[in-house]
C-alpha cells in the first residue's frame, strides 16, 4: 500500500506537468492498450483433457465407522489439471535438448495457475468458471472442448478486470461477474467476449451474484451498501432489500449469494448468519448464529446447495465447510487449517454442479478443492 | 519547431512512464471488496509475501445499549489516541489506550468501540494509574489484563465482571505480559522485575515460576513478550536479544540470536512456526523462519503497513492486529501460507 501510495503521488504529479490535457490522455490510453495487448501476447493456450487428480488421494468424510457422505475428489490449480497430449508424447531427445538448451519456451513462461481463487459456478455443460482477485481475471476449465481460458479483459478496449468476485450464468448463455472494484456486474459472452455491464453508478462494492432463471431476475449483493440489488435481465434494477441492521431481512455486510430451487440464499457475513429468501424477496429463514465453536459462525462466506438441499456455508476463520439440512441443523463439516486434501486456508466460495461435486475456493492455497456427495439417505 | 517537438517528445515518455506507473500501480494494489467500509484487503499474491495490509482502526463508533448501528442516535465517534496493548479472538478487539487510559473493547462486525470498564469500575480496581501492556482473550472470550501497579492480573468476563485474580507477592511483582495455555488452562505471566515467568493455575493458585534462576544458559533476563507456538512457549529478551523456546514446564528447548533487533517489543508466533517480532527502533516487523530473518517488514511512517512504535500484537486465526501506537490506529494484516511445494511433474 505504501507502494501504491507514492506511485499514485507520483502519477498525480507527472500528469499536472503537462499541458495539454487531452492529448496526453489520449496517449496514456494508447499506451495501457498497448501494455495490456502486450499481457495478453505473452499468454498461452492450455489444451488437453481436464482432470481433477483426485484418484490419488482416498479420503472420505465422515470417517468410518461412519457412513461416508463425502469423498475427495481432486482439486483445479491451473494448467496441470490439463493433461495435454502434446506434452505427454514429447520424446526424450526433445527432453534432453529442452535440458542442454535450459530456457526453453515453456519453462520461461510462467504457468497459468490459480492464485487467489475467490468465487465459481459450473455451467449445464460442465465448464467450471473461477474468479481470481489476485491474477484479477475469471479461469475457465472447459472440459468440453478440452481447453483453459483465462479471462482477464472486460471492456473492448482490453480494461481489465479489477477485482472479479462473485460469478453466476446469465440469460441465453451469458456469464456475468461482479466486480467488486469496478462496482459492476460485466457481462459476458461464452467466449468471454463483454457484451456490457450492469449496475453502473448504482452498485457499491458488488460482490455475490445469483439469478433467478424462472423470472430472470439477477441478485448483487452490494457488501459496502449492506443490501442486495435486484436487476431485470436487461440490465434495469427492479428493487433493492434491506438495510444496515441485525433484524430479519437486514444485513451488515452481505458477500456470497446463490439461488436454488426457488429460494435465494444469502451470507450475511457481519451478522454471522445466513439468511434465505423467497422468490419475492421476502424473509422465510435464518441459519447460524454467532459463536466459536465448530458449526457456528465467525466469517461466513460462500454458499451453496445439493440436490438433497443440503446447505454448505464455507466459514472462512475456522478453514472450514459447514454442512447444514434443509431445516439449518448442522450435520457435519470438513476442514482445518493446511494444504492437504479436505484442508484449507483462508477458504471464500462454494459451488455445486449437476453431478452433485462440491467445489470450495481455497483462497489463499490457490486451488479449488473438489468434494463428491455421495448422496444422504440411509 | 524543435522545441515543441521535443517537448511533445517529453510527453509521450512521461505519458508512457505514467502508463508504466498506472499499470504497475494496478498491478501492485487490488482489493477483493468483500471487507465493508474503507476496510480493503489486498490479496494479491506475489512471491514470499507474508503480511498482506488489511485495514486499519482509528476508532469507531459508541454502540453501547443500541442494538441497530444504521439507528444510532447521539452516536460518539471514539478514536483511539495511543493504543500500546491489544488481543484479539472472533469479533472481539480488546484494545488499551495508554494516553486516554482507557481499556476499549471493539466489536470488529460492528465497527463499534466501547469502554470495556466504566470509569468508576476502573478507578474501582485501581486500573487507572496503571500501564497495562499485557492483554489475552480466552477461547471462551474471557480476558485477562495485566496491573503492573498492583503485580497482579485481573480476569474478566465479556460483560466486564471480575471472575478471578492472579497474584503471587513474592513471586509477581511487575507483571508485563500474560497468556493462557488452552489446554490445561494454565496462566502464564511473565514478570519484568523479577525476569521469570509465573504459571498460575486457571484458579488462581501460582503454580511455579520458569527462568527463576539467574544468568544460566538457555535463561533470558527480561522478558518482552511471551507467545506460545508449535514448539511450546516462545519468549524475546529485552537485553540479549535472544529467542527463548521451552516448553510448557519450562524446560529449555532451543534459542536463536537476533542481532538484528534493536528494540524487541512483542512476539508472535503463527502456526507454521514463523517468528513475528516488532521492532520499536526501526518500526518494523521482523519475521524469522528455522531461527533465521526471513523478512523484514515496514519501517517509520504513517501509511498503510508503515509503524511507529509497535508495542503489541495479536494473532487471531490468520489476521494479525497490530498496536501501532504513535499512529494511533490498529493495523490489520493477513497472513499468507508458506508457498505450497510444487506438484510433482
Amino acid at each position: 500500500m505504501a507502494a501504491c501510495n507514492s506511485l499514485e503521488l507520483r502519477l498525480l504529479g507527472g500528469q499536472s506537468l503537462k499541458s495539454n490535457k487531452l492529448l496526453n490522455f489520449r496517449i496514456l490510453s494508447i499506451c495501457l492498450v498497448l501494455l495490456s495487448l502486450c499481457a495478453c501476447a505473452g499468454q498461452r493456450i492450455v489444451t488437453g483433457e481436464l482432470e481433477f487428480g483426485g484418484e490419488q488421494v482416498e479420503r472420505i468424510w465422515p470417517p468410518s465407522p461412519e457412513i461416508p457422505r463425502y469423498r475427495y475428489a481432486g482439486e483445479l490449480t491451473g494448467e496441470q489439471n490439463f493433461h495435454s497430449k502434446s506434452e505427454a508424447v514429447k520424446s526424450g531427445a526433445a527432453k534432453v535438448l529442452d535440458w542442454i538448451v535450459g530456457l526453453t519456451s515453456s519453462r520461461k513462461e510462467s504457468p497459468i495457475v490459480l492464485q487467489r481463487p475467490m468465487s465459481g459456478v459450473v455451467d449445464e455443460e460442465g465448464r467450471i468458471y473461477v474468479t481470481d482477485v489476485s491474477r484479477k481475471a475469471v479461469f475457465v476449465f472447459d472440459g468440453v472442448d478440452g481447453r483453459l481460458n483465462v479471462w482477464d479483459a472486460v471492456t473492448q478496449i482490453g480494461a481489465p478486470f479489477m477485482s472479479p468476485v462473485g460469478v453466476a450464468l446469465g440469460a441465453d448463455g451469458q456469464v456475468l461477474v461482479a466486480d467488486s472494484e469496478l462496482g459492476v456486474v460485466v457481462r459476458l459472452d461464452r467466449e468471454g467476449r463483454p457484451l456490457g455491464f450492469i449496475g453502473q453508478q448504482v452498485l457499491e462494492r458488488p460482490t455475490g451474484i445469483a439469478r433467478d432463471p424462472e423470472r430472470g431476475l439477477i441478485y448483487v449483493a452490494d457488501t459496502l451498501a449492506h443490501n442486495l440489488k435486484v436487476f431485470d435481465d436487461e440490465g434495469r434494477l427492479v428493487e433493492t432489500i434491506g438495510q444496515r441492521g441485525k433484524m430479519p431481512g437486514e444485513f451488515n455486510a452481505p458477500t456470497h449469494l446463490t439461488f436454488a430451487d426457488n429460494k435465494l440464499y444469502v451470507t450475511d457475513t457481519f451478522n454471522a448468519r445466513i439468511q434465505v429468501f423467497d422468490a419475492l424477496g421476502d424473509q422465510k429463514m435464518s441459519l447460524g448464529h454467532r459463536g466459536l465453536f465448530v458449526g457456528e459462525f465467525v466469517r461466513p462466506k460462500g454458499i451453496a446447495v445439493d440436490s438433497d438441499d443440503n446447505i454448505y456455508v464455507v466459514e472462512s476463520y475456522h478453514d472450514h465447510v459447514l454442512m447444514y439440512d434443509e431445516q439449518g441443523r448442522f450435520l457435519m463439516a470438513i476442514g482445518g487449517t493446511g494444504t492437504d486434501a479436505g484442508q484449507f486456508y483462508l477458504p471464500a466460495g462454494v459451488w455445486i454442479d449437476s453431478h452433485d461435486r462440491i467445489y470450495v475456493a481455497d483462497m489463499f492455497n490457490g486451488r479449488v478443492e473438489i468434494f463428491q456427495f455421495l448422496g444422504g439417505s440411509s | 519547431m524543435s522545441q515543441r517537438s521535443s517537448t511533445s517528445q517529453l510527453q509521450v515518455a512521461l505519458a508512457f512512464a505514467t502508463g508504466l506507473l498506472a499499470s504497475s500501480l494496478l498491478a501492485s494494489c487490488v482489493f477483493d471488496g468483500v471487507t465493508p467500509g474503507s476496510a480493503r484487503r489486498a490479496l494479491v499474491a506475489s512471491e514470499g509475501e507474508i503480511l498482506l495490509y488489511q485495514s486499519s482502526i482509528y476508532g469507531g463508533l459508541t454502540s453501547i445499549g443500541l442494538d441497530h448501528i444504521d439507528r444510532l442516535v447521539g452516536a460518539q465517534e471514539f478514536a483511539l489516541q495511543s493504543p500500546t496493548a491489544l488481543s484479539a479472538r472472533g469479533d472481539d478487539l480488546y484494545v488499551y489506550d495508554d494516553a486516554a487510559r482507557i481499556l476499549y473493547k471493539y466489536d470488529i462486525a460492528f465497527d463499534a468501540l466501547s469502554e470495556f470498564f466504566s470509569h468508576a469500575a476502573f478507578n474501582e480496581l485501581n486500573l487507572s494509574t496503571s500501564r497495562m501492556t499485557g492483554l489475552y482473550v480466552a477461547s471462551d472470550l474471557t480476558v485477562f489484563v495485566t496491573d503492573p501497579n498492583s503485580g497482579r492480573v485481573l480476569r474478566f468476563n465479556r460483560e466486564g465482571r471480575l471472575i478471578t485474580t492472579y497474584a503471587d507477592p513474592l513471586n509477581l511483582s511487575r507483571p508485563n505480559a500474560v497468556q493462557v495455555d488452552e489446554k490445561s488452562g494454565r496462566v502464564f505471566v511473565s514478570d519484568s522485575v523479577y525476569g521469570h515467568i509465573v504459571v498460575f493455575g486457571m484458579t488462581g493458585m501460582p503454580l511455579q515460576a520458569i527462568n527463576s534462576g539467574t544468568g544460566g544458559t538457555g535463561q533470558f533476563q527480561v522478558a518482552t513478550d511471551i507467545t506460545f507456538g508449535p514448539d511450546g512457549l516462545y519468549v524475546v529478551d529485552l537485553l540479549s536479544k535472544e529467542i527463548f523456546v521451552m516448553g510448557l514446564d519450562g524446560t529449555p528447548r532451543y534459542s536463536f540470536e537476533s542481532s538484528e533487533l534493536g528494540n524487541p517489543g512483542a512476539i508472535i508466533v503463527d502456526e507454521f512456526n514463523r517468528v513475528y517480532i516488532s521492532d520499536r527502533q526501526d518500526n518494523t516487523i521482523k519475521i524469522y523462519e528455522d531461527g533465521k530473518l526471513a523478512t523484514t517488514y515496514g519501517g517509520t511512517g504513517s501509511a498503510p503497513g508503515s509503524f511507529y512504535d509497535v508495542t503489541d500484537m495479536s494473532l487471531d486465526r490468520n489476521m494479525l492486529y497490530v498496536a501501532d501506537s504513535l499512529n494511533g490506529r490498529v493495523q490489520l494484516f493477513r497472513i499468507a501460507p508458506p508457498r505450497r511445494p510444487k506438484p510433482e511433474e
